[in-house]
This record gives structure tokens, C-alpha cells and sequence, in this order.
């Protein structure tokens, strides 16, 4: 699960490219708090972070990539 | 001048004339004319339901009802704690209004805005429509590809898939990123279709409320890379929203190419118009940003500006 936050922070990492603070918002939110939920010991803690950093993105773009 | 030559010259003038009535303006006629507003300030627009003359708009945890006939709104907040966000609107055939309240509930709203019941949702959902009966509930997609709605009654323990738009999997992606590049958006009808899409894609698809599905493919339109869309803070979509009249016809507002200097004020520039088969038939830029088509018909199109101004624009 560590590894697969991890490699999830550095896709994200990617995709950000150059940082950019103004213009990537909530990919870098994204990426901090994938960041965040990695060093969390328990497994299960750790799932439940990692979901909520998803959720926590998916609702900052839903605003930018489907609201009006 | 012999009488050949006239003739000529009269097929010729003829032939010119047919030239000049356009059957599709190009970009640069989009002059709106101010009916009535501002209805809304910049807040992002979260859910939209159309009936009759009626558009309700959901803004926040607000529902703020358009009256187009009598050029006037109201605002009615929803009975949902401080903080607490709504998405999504759905008014089913029994009248009943219901919208998402955060990921894992969702909550029916009397016309006062009280809530009148809530029913738990086993799992994240991001999206919110109706159909006749039925509430449409959209997923928040995490593990694609697969159906991205699903159908059920409100009180239903579990829905059906509904439609023919399936989830798609972005390889070397965070599933979060995937995620909101599921997401789907529907716009309004005046017909029996309603236009969904996702949002890097320059296409709809037109859902009757059987869930029947029919994919257009929309030409002319600018598409970014889904990377670029996914960072960018004011996202070049191809479709930003959309609108099929009475004749089967599908306007797109799209965020075309905005002026050289930033603008705050949110909006597409272009709204391009196609036949029920998904034929080019004209495109308009907008002398401002464009956040909703109201409606649109043979004469004009009704229009949310970026500054929430209802504006019209002749028709084409």
C-alpha cells in the first residue's frame, strides 16, 4: 500500500511538471496529501487516508473540470 | 451588352446572392443583448433543472430559481448544515426534488428548501440526474473502465447501469485524476434527448429517458490533453455545456479560445451549433464568457453570462 501511494504521489508529481502553485491547485493538494497518508503506519488508517485524498481531489476538480 | 451577357451575369449575381444567406455564421457575430440579472455572482454552478420557463440553478447549498418569463429570481438555501456541499439536481415525474448531499447521501428538498428525507448511499457518488422516475446516480469512478451510471429509485437499496457511457481507464494515472476525467456533466433539452459528456472530450452523448444512448462525435471544437485539462486552473473544455432544442439540434458552449488577457470572470467563448447527426452547422464567439445556455431555438438562445447576466442571442 506504501508503494502504491507513493508511486500514485509521483504520478501526480509528474503531471504537475514544473511547479506551479496558482495553476495546479488541486493536483498539488493531490500530491501533498497522498505525501501525508505514506508515512501513516497502519495499514488500514493508511487505505482510508489515501481514499479520502482521492475524494478530497475528485471534488476540488469536479468545480473545475464539470461545474458551470 | 448582348443579352447572353446579362443572362450571365444575372446566374452569376444569383449564384452570389445564394453565397451571402449563410446557413452557419462563423466566430465573431456573438453579440449578447442584457435581458435581466445578474442572478448569480462567480459561484460555481453545481446542478441545473429546466421546466418550462423555470431553470433552477443549485449554487453552494442554494437553489436559485430563474424565471424567464418574468425576467426575475429568488433564492431558496437548503436546509443542509454550514459547510456541508450539495451537487447535482434531480426533479423526478412525482414532482419530488432531490440533490447529493456530500459524497454519501442524498437528501430530498422541499420547495422551501427544508429537507425531507435522506437516504445514506453506500459508497462515494459524485453526480446526481433524473429521468422520469428514476434518480441517476453517477459513482465517483475509481477503478474504470465500466458503467458510469447507475439507476434507482430513491428509496431502492441498489440501482441498475444506465446508459450506454462507460467509465475509461487513463493508464499512468492517479485513479483520483481518472476519477475526474469520469466525470460526466449533462446539459439541458427542449427535446426527448438529454446531452451528457465527459469532460476532455469533444463529444456527447444524447440519453433518452429509457437511458438509450447515442454518441455524437462534435468536429471543430479545441481539445487539450487530459494532463493539461487536469492542472490547468480555468480548464480548456471542449464542452463546458450543452443544450438540444426542440428540432433535435445540439448547441455547445465550449471555452474556444479566450481573450489574450486573463480574465476572471468564469465562461466559455464559443458556442457552436450541430444537427441531430452531429454535422457542423455554425459556430459564434461570444463578446463576453458564457456560463449556461438557458435555451435556444429557431430565433434565439438564452444564455448565462460569465458576470450572471440572462442574455439573448439571435439565432442563426
Amino acid at each position: 500500500m506504501v508503494k502504491k501511494i507513493l508511486f500514485a504521489s509521483l504520478v501526480v508529481f509528474g503531471l504537475v511538471g514544473v511547479p506551479r502553485p496558482a495553476l495546479a491547485g488541486c493536483t498539488t493538494d493531490l500530491a501533498d496529501c497522498y505525501g501525508r497518508a505514506a508515512r501513516i503506519d497502519s495499514f488500514w488508517y493508511r487505505w482510508a487516508a489515501g481514499l479520502d485524498c482521492e475524494l478530497d481531489y475528485v471534488d476540488c476538480a469536479r468545480e473545475k473540470l464539470i461545474g458551470r | 451588352m448582348t443579352a447572353w451577357t446579362i443572362a450571365r451575369c444575372s446566374v452569376l449575381l444569383a449564384a452570389l446572392t445564394a453565397c451571402k444567406a449563410p446557413v452557419a455564421r462563423q466566430p465573431g457575430g456573438g453579440h449578447l443583448a442584457p435581458l435581466f440579472g445578474p442572478v448569480i455572482s462567480r459561484e460555481v454552478i453545481r446542478g441545473r433543472l429546466d421546466a418550462g420557463d423555470l431553470v433552477t440553478l443549485l449554487v453552494g447549498s442554494t437553489l436559485v430559481r430563474v424565471d424567464l418569463a418574468n425576467r426575475r429570481e429568488s433564492r431558496v438555501p437548503i436546509g443542509v448544515p454550514p459547510g456541508v456541499g450539495c451537487w447535482g439536481l434531480a426533479r423526478l415525474d412525482d414532482g419530488s426534488t432531490w440533490t447529493l448531499k456530500g459524497h454519501s447521501a442524498l437528501i430530498r428538498v422541499e420547495p422551501d428548501g427544508r429537507v425531507s428525507s435522506e437516504v445514506p448511499l453506500p459508497e462515494p457518488h459524485v453526480g446526481l440526474f433524473g429521468a422520469g422516475q428514476l434518480l441517476i446516480l453517477q459513482k465517483a469512478a475509481l477503478t474504470p473502465p465500466g458503467p458510469a451510471l447507475t439507476a434507482r429509485m430513491p428509496t431502492a437499496a441498489a440501482g441498475d447501469s444506465w446508459s450506454g457511457m462507460r467509465t475509461r481507464a487513463f493508464p499512468g494515472m492517479a485513479r483520483a485524476q481518472s476519477a475526474a476525467l469520469n466525470m460526466i456533466a449533462c446539459g439541458g433539452s427542449a427535446g426527448s434527448v438529454r446531452p451528457c459528456w465527459f469532460p476532455d472530450e469533444a463529444a456527447v452523448s444524447l440519453i433518452d429517458s429509457t437511458g438509450n444512448t447515442r454518441r455524437l462525435t462534435l468536429p471543430g471544437l479545441i481539445v487539450m490533453p487530459p494532463e493539461t485539462l487536469l492542472v490547468a486552473e480555468n480548464p480548456q473544455r471542449p464542452v463546458r455545456d450543452a443544450f438540444v432544442d426542440r428540432r433535435g439540434r445540439i448547441w455547445v458552449l465550449s471555452t474556444g479560445a479566450p481573450p489574450e488577457m486573463p480574465m476572471e470572470v468564469p465562461g466559455g467563448w464559443l458556442l457552436a451549433r450541430y444537427t441531430r447527426d452531429g454535422a457542423a452547422d455554425g459556430q459564434v464567439r461570444f463578446d463576453e464568457p458564457v456560463r449556461l445556455i438557458l435555451r435556444a431555438d429557431d430565433e434565439r438562445v438564452l444564455v448565462l453570462t460569465g458576470n450572471g447576466t440572462v442574455s439573448e442571442l439571435k439565432s442563426w
